[in-house]
């Protein structure tokens, strides 16, 4: 599936939201945008749950070896706008 | 003629791994084990016993509440991906033979992993009813302890050995409506055997799981003229507590959705036979399966309580 680029959209909130709608019970206010999701109390399962709601919500698909530098919101809003 | 469900009947072996003990040696927490694993204890069969002596053990459980039964069963199938002996002969031949059953019997195994049951209920209804058998047993046996690699993190903590035996026949109390089968087999090496043990990529079998088992029971429920509010109980493949909740979630069917291999694990294709023999499904009347896994693939299918 190709990547599409997304314009016009802050990325950054989309991805706090989509967080939002995928980890039940997450305040999205206890996270930085550069943090690495596992320091903040997002486990493996919730991290590739949350990739998988992005890869939708996006229409991207996030590859294997992509995975680690998607492990923030930064990271996942940098692997979008590439 | 309509071959159903008349009635399960499991076993679980009695030894039990302590899943908060085993999973220390990775430092993981409690909280992982209870929320998302969802699984405490993980049920072993003995080192002396094989795939066929727990089988036998559950199709005894049935014989033992239908003493009749033994001389009438005109088939014999058993799902599993771990026989006796590497499968030559077939585990359900040597279960044959443990059992006492006539010789008039077909019997056959069928190498499927999660979605098997569900499989095996559509194969064994038609052959049945083809060939005009009254009675026949699907059973499911798939021990992964023989292919878990004690020290891989990503399996080690899932998966539990159980038997099941369900009775097939005429005048049942379940009768197997719609089904839908499929498989993704390019990602087959997302779930298999190397070098004898077992190695699962769980990012591909959950994603793959998250999307094809809602679009495989939509069309179940397409083929049907039904919505998912007329299904009372949605039992799904005991993946994990994770992907049993995501998958509700998706599906907008909380709390008809239950997890409960708490005290066993993952038992590949017995999970959800062992669900329908252990649950209160009195008050049920049409219940959706749909089993999902190696393959990578999935099956789904609707059954409708008969009214006696």
């Amino acid at each position: 599936m190709m990547k599409k680029k997304v314009k016009n959209m802050n990325v950054n909130n989309t991805i706090k939201e989509v967080i939002v709608d995928t980890i039940i019970g997450f305040d999205i206010e206890s996270i930085k945008e550069d943090q690495v999701f596992s320091t903040a109390g997002i486990d493996s399962l919730d991290h590739m749950n949350l990739l998988l709601a992005i890869e939708e919500k996006f229409d991207i698909f996030i590859p294997e070896e992509e995975v680690e530098q998607c492990s923030s919101i930064s990271g996942i809003a940098s692997y979008i706008e590439k | 003629m309509n071959i159903g469900i008349k009635s399960i009947h499991t076993y679980c072996p009695e030894y039990f791994l302590d899943n908060f003990e085993q999973s220390k040696k990775w430092g993981v927490e409690k909280d992982f084990i209870n929320n998302k694993i969802g699984s405490i204890k993980l049920s072993r069969m003995k080192e002396c016993e094989d795939t066929t002596d727990i089988a036998q053990y559950a199709v005894e459980n049935l014989f033992q509440s239908n003493d009749s039964l033994r001389s009438k069963i005109q088939c014999l199938i058993v799902v599993t991906q771990n026989p006796d002996n590497g499968g030559l002969p077939h585990s359900s031949a040597i279960l044959h033979k443990k059992l006492e059953l006539e010789k008039n019997c077909a019997v056959f195994d069928l190498s499927l992993g999660c979605s098997g049951y569900v499989q095996g209920l559509s194969i064994a209804k038609a052959f049945m009813e083809s060939q005009g058998f009254k009675n026949g047993i699907l059973v499911t046996a798939d021990p992964y302890s023989k292919i878990i690699d004690a020290n891989d993190r990503d399996t080690a903590l899932l998966f539990g050995d159980a038997a099941t035996a369900t009775w097939l026949g005429e005048n049942p109390l379940w009768s197997i409506k719609n089904c839908d089968f499929g498989i993704v087999s390019d990602k087959y090496e997302a779930l298999q055997v190397s070098n004898s043990k077992l190695v699962m990529k769980g990012r591909e079998v959950f994603n793959f799981a998250a999307f094809y088992v809602p679009k495989s029971i939509q069309k179940v429920l397409n083929d049907s003229g039904l919505k998912i509010e007329d299904i009372d109980m949605v039992l799904l493949h005991q993946g994990s507590r994770f992907i049993v909740e995501t998958l509700a979630r998706r599906l907008g069917t909380e709390g008809r959705t239950p997890f409960s291999s708490k005290n066993y694990g993952n038992t590949i294709s017995s999970s959800i036979p062992m669900m329908l023999a252990e649950l209160n499904l009195h008050t049920s009347r049409r219940i959706l399966l749909s089993g999902f896994g190696v393959g990578l693939s999935w099956a789904t299918c609707i059954l409708e309580k008969i009214e006696k």
